[in-house]
């Protein structure tokens, strides 16, 4: 056994790294893998690849693409990232080792995966870029072989003038962490002056290539030489990218220099640096607040409505997108008017927040338009969303959004342009198909229990341009075309409630009698028993059917406040839950949602 | 990035060339004949081509045909032959068989091969113009049909010789930049103007490949400008300054409404860098919006429209086509404003008067509301014959969807407009011709390679085409630098 571990010990440790890097995102962050998935579009045909291949980095973007839409599925998306970060380092130490590293400092050769398991902490940085450091690490160790078995300049000079224009066109301004390291690489073999030349010569070559790429490309030029498709923001070049580029280029020649030494002190430093970049440095990259939104997204689009209110329930939601996605589960599970106090709201933008132009706050928005029947609404913000993907990228659930609607509005021949383009890809084409067929049969569609039930809440009796200071007229509109939209209603009230307006409340509340209600909802009940009471002094003449358990505690609340408005007690469970502490304590809502301010268009 | 893309797919078309070579062409010895005309994309049958137009390559129009059969005859000599998925006619024996029919007939045989049997249909013609296209290609924005985010813009050029399109400027090469789109004069893209909204904003006048960069908003003048005209001598450009807005409807079938919260026209002398601003041209209680030059650059056609509370009264915006005198001598406008077409009046809205280079004709848009006519499902194109100030709608190329953007070519017998006449969201553009008597022909969709994959596989929006006499030459690198980092010339009220 213990011959088997000296034997094996560095791929159980490399194994490690990948099962590890496999847990992590097949379990705690596997809404980033989703997420990931959602702001792509990989599509199989000559036309796409051609697309993809068309500029320099296209095959490792290509290839990244084509891997990136198996997170559809997060155990697969999660295993293609084990895979990834295993290889990286066994060829991180494999070219080390060529170099001349001793197995002494083994572990250090996690430290680049480690660094770029760090940088990828940041959700904007493409699996191409993975991917080209791989290929990047493969050309460096053919550098290597070709150094090694052939003597003069001659061969290596050969193998750069024709790697160097194939990596960059293929794998993108990796070529620069190739380069880097080859001039590391002759530096350390020889450090004649005819080397030196030759060297300075392979860098400016790598230069020139890409420099005159930049004659046929409509691309900055910083953008070349930084990498078109590393990064989803186009504006800038993260610095940790080039860090991790140049770490990936010097970290073999770094190793090969370090003495051959056996000291129980080193092994210790290693393992110390390896656990700190490991656990908290990974841990420290990836930012609670952004990924804490990313996984409200993921389970929206998996519509798991009671995860999200268990997950509200263990950390309040306090942003807009997070409480209107809070909100949107409860009405999902028609509990909205029940149960809306009892989780942090922020006023009306909790229900509908305002529109922003970035890919990620509108996709959960347009999930609440098209539930509640605001068919268009729903599709103005998927095609926002989608268009604001910041490197152009489409997106499958969005596009699937899209096709959605324009079922829904019957607008069958751009439905039908969106399906061809669904029907190229793995996990969107069946879902596709079906609804190509579909598009033949209208009564199919009327049948359709989302499409049918969604085309009846559709308004149709009248156009109005959309006021997102007006919600509440939109919301009766929708309610008042038809009585069934319980969603409706349940908005429609709880956005009164929420701008505290509570004559409007008293206005639209009474056509709760029209929905199916076996009850008053509590957030109702809390509110009625409080305005009964401001003219009433006998709780027992309250006329409408309250259940005595909210009556008490609403009573008790009224009381408490009375006697102090800063009693302490006021903000422990129940009263903290009650509408009234909202009314009269919290501070959300006390502005009315502003209008959206209007922007400049093209 | 479509220009390597041009550049990396002819070799990949090149490597199936052997391929190609070796297969052979069936021999077509049973058919059917039905005396109907093919079901075909584009719809080519009948229309007018000028000479030295790209191929018009078309497609079955139903996905279960097997192959396509078309053999070309012209009615002054010369034919041509091809077989295979989709038309697809060599460039330069389609080039000879059309130049060697100038002013005749192309007679189109069709054969549609389908579950092992082949059909052959009634013979269509094309015709081809006497009138030259004096253009190397035409120039447009392409975008993605929708609401407020751009996504990925971009000004391209396209060569209507054959299939290649080149980008001028794209979003790409100035990231999170919007850009208006690139307004010649004329025709001659020596000068051309074009701007880029927004943060790092500003006004680009290139005049023989010398580009400045120009800020036209002042204390006076609410806005950059845009919707630009350059007089025909080349000293200036009348703009829009306005602000431009959506409103989305929630609904029936609509999605959006587009609408200017306010706007004037602007004149600037692109020599001196000053502002010309006339009353007329920036009325409180009116937006004036479209110019125009007209051929001999004395006159500037406009719209205007009561200024009303947007988006409220959207229903309201009803523009008027009027005139104003200009002198380009001393640079300024006359005092009488002539209406041509009273808006209210007709309960109609007339915006984009493009006046043709001829001086024979105004084409312009007609829909029932708005200064926006590319958002109106029902905006037609109109002519009026300058002479006798005659108007009839262009009914040989209008669609029940938005027919806009319309552009003459140099010699005013062609012109390009978009429609979304396919399916009401995806703007493509079409040419057509005119006569000397106004009489227009069947307009024919921009060709493509492989037409019918092209467009299906399109998801962006052809908007303000326009005729280019040569190619376009633009340093886009430097545009990059001098969007993000460049000077901008202030310009002063003259």
């Amino acid at each position: 056994m213990k011959k088997l571990i000296s034997k094996y010990w560095t791929w159980a440790l490399s194994l490690l790294l990948g099962v590890s890097v496999y847990l992590f995102w097949a379990y705690p962050y596997k809404s980033v893998l989703s997420y990931q998935e959602q702001y792509q579009l990989f599509l199989f045909g000559e036309d796409y690849f051609l697309e993809r291949i068309s500029l320099p980095g296209g095959l490792a973007d290509y290839i990244a693409e084509f891997l990136t839409q198996f997170y559809y599925i997060p155990v697969f998306g999660a295993a293609i990232l084990g895979v990834v970060f295993f290889c990286l380092q066994r060829l991180t130490w494999v070219v080390s080792r060529r170099c001349g590293a001793d197995i002494q400092w083994f572990r250090l050769s996690f430290v680049p995966a480690l660094i770029l398991w760090m940088y990828m902490g940041d959700e904007n940085v493409l699996l191409c870029f993975a991917i080209s450091l791989l290929a990047a690490l493969e050309f460096m160790l053919h550098y290597i072989i070709v150094c090694d078995h052939t003597k003069g300049y001659a061969a290596k000079a050969l193998y750069i003038l024709l790697c160097v224009p194939l990596v960059y066109w293929l794998f993108g301004a990796n070529v620069l962490t190739f380069i880097g390291f080859v001039a590391f690489y002759e530096l350390k073999r020889e450090k004649s002056l005819s080397n030196l030349s030759l060297t300075s010569q392979f860098v400016l070559y790598t230069l020139l290539t890409i420099l005159v790429s930049s004659y046929y490309l409509q691309y900055p030029l910083f953008r070349l030489y930084g990498g078109i498709n590393y990064y989803r923001y186009p504006a800038y070049i993260p610095f940790l990218q080039i860090t991790t580029m140049v770490l990936f280029a010097v970290f073999p020649i770094l190793t090969s220099v370090l003495p051959k030494m056996k000291m129980r002190i080193l092994e210790i430093t290693e393992i110390a640096i390896i656990a700190v970049l490991g656990f908290y440095g990974v841990k420290a990259s990836f930012n609670p607040q952004k990924y804490d939104l990313i996984e409200y997204d993921y389970l929206v689009r998996g519509e798991q409505w009671n995860k999200i209110i268990i997950k509200a329930k263990q950390k309040p939601a306090d942003t807009p997108m997070s409480v209107s996605i809070v909100n949107l589960a409860l009405s999902q599970r028609e509990e909205l008017a029940d149960r809306l106090f009892e989780f942090y709201q922020n006023g009306a933008e909790g229900l509908f927040p305002s529109f922003t132009r970035d890919m990620v706050s509108p996709v959960p928005t347009s999930e609440i338009f098209y539930r509640l029947g605001m068919i268009n609404d729903a599709e103005r913000y998927a095609f926002e969303a989608q268009e604001a993907i910041p490197n152009y990228r489409k997106s499958g659930r969005l596009t699937k959004r899209i096709i959605d609607c324009e079922i829904i509005n019957g607008n069958y021949g751009v439905a039908r342009k969106h399906l061809k383009r669904l029907q190229k890809s793995m996990y969107y084409d069946t879902w596709a198909e079906n609804r190509l067929v579909m598009l033949k049969d209208e009564k199919a569609i009327n049948a359709d229990p989302v499409y049918g039930k969604l085309r009846a809440f559709r308004e149709k009796k009248q156009d109005f341009l959309f006021s997102d200071q007006e919600m509440d007229q939109m919301l009766g509109l929708l309610l008042t075309g038809n009585m069934e939209n319980k969603m409706a209603y349940e908005y429609l009230i709880s956005y009164e409630l929420l701008q505290k307006d509570l004559d409007r409340f008293m206005e639209y509340y009474p056509l709760g009698q029209y929905i199916s209600y076996n009850h008053i909802p509590k957030a109702i009940q809390e509110i009625l028993i409080g305005n009964w009471m401001k003219t009433h002094s006998n709780p027992s003449s309250i006329p409408y059917s309250v259940d005595s358990s909210t009556l008490n505690t609403t009573l008790n609340f009224m009381s408490l406040y009375t006697k102090n408005p800063n009693s302490p007690d006021l903000n422990l469970v129940p009263y903290v839950n009650n509408a009234w502490h909202y009314m009269l304590i919290s501070n959300s809502g006390m502005e009315k949602k502003e209008k959206e301010k209007m922007k400049d268009i093209y | 990035m479509r220009t390597s893309k041009t550049i990396v797919k002819p070799i990949i078309n090149f490597i199936f060339l052997t391929f190609l070579l070796v297969s052979c062409t069936e021999k077509i010895e049973k058919m059917n004949k039905v005396n109907e005309y093919p079901d075909i994309y584009p719809d080519y049958i009948g229309v007018t081509i000028p000479v030295g137009i790209a191929p018009l390559n078309f497609n079955p129009a139903q996905k279960s045909i097997d192959k396509i059969d078309v053999i070309v005859k012209g009615a002054k000599g010369g034919d041509l032959h091809t077989q295979g998925k989709w038309a697809d006619f060599d460039i330069d024996e389609w080039h000879e068989l059309v130049n060697q029919n100038k002013g005749g007939k192309l007679l189109f045989t069709v054969c549609l091969k389908k579950d092992g049997g082949w059909t052959q249909f009634k013979d269509f013609e094309i015709t081809v113009s006497n009138y030259d296209l004096d253009a190397w290609g035409i120039t447009y924005r392409l975008i993605s049909p929708g609401y407020e985010v751009g996504g990925d813009i971009g000004i391209y050029q396209r060569d209507l010789s054959n299939f290649d399109e080149f980008p001028i400027l794209t979003e790409k090469n100035v990231p999170g930049r919007c850009m208006n789109c690139h307004t010649p004069n004329q025709t001659d893209p020596k000068q051309f103007t074009a701007q880029i909204r927004g943060e790092n904003g500003g006004t680009l006048i290139q005049k023989n490949g010398h580009a400045e960069w120009i800020n036209t908003k002042t204390d006076l003048t609410k806005a950059a400008g845009s919707y630009a005209s350059w007089h025909p001598e080349g000293r200036y450009v009348a703009y829009a300054a306005n602000s431009v807005h959506q409103s989305f409807f929630t609904g029936r079938q609509s999605n959006l409404e587009v609408f200017h919260k306010f706007s004037d026209i602007i004149l600037l002398d692109t020599d001196t860098k000053q502002l010309i601003l006339h009353p007329n041209l920036r009325t409180d209680e009116a937006l004036e919006i479209f110019p125009a030059f007209s051929a001999d650059g004395k006159t500037l056609y406009y719209s205007t429209s009561n200024a009303c509370d947007v988006p409220a009264e959207y229903l309201k915006v009803k523009c008027s086509l009027v005139s104003i005198p200009f002198d380009v001598t001393t640079g300024t406008f006359g005092e009488k404003v002539d209406t041509l077409l009273n808006g209210p009046a007709d309960d109609r809205s007339y915006i984009i008067a493009r006046p043709s280079y001829d001086g024979k004709w105004l084409m312009y848009c007609v829909a029932s509301r708005s200064n926006f006519p590319i958002a109106q499902k029902d905006a037609d194109l109109w002519l009026m014959n300058l002479e006798t100030k005659e108007t009839r709608p262009l009914t040989e190329v209008n669609s029940d969807q938005s027919d806009s953007y319309h552009n003459w070519s140099s010699d005013s017998h062609w012109f390009v407009f978009s429609s979304k006449r396919e399916d009401g969201s995806f703007t493509k553009l079409y040419l057509a011709q005119v006569d000397e008597n106004g009489k227009v022909s069947k307009p024919f969709l921009l060709p493509q390679k492989n037409p019918k994959e092209f467009y299906h596989n399109l998801f962006d929006a052809y908007n303000v085409p326009n005729f280019t006499k040569t190619k376009v030459e633009f340093d886009a690198h430097k545009a990059y630098q001098d969007v993000f980092y460049g000077e901008r010339i202030q310009v002063t009220i003259k």
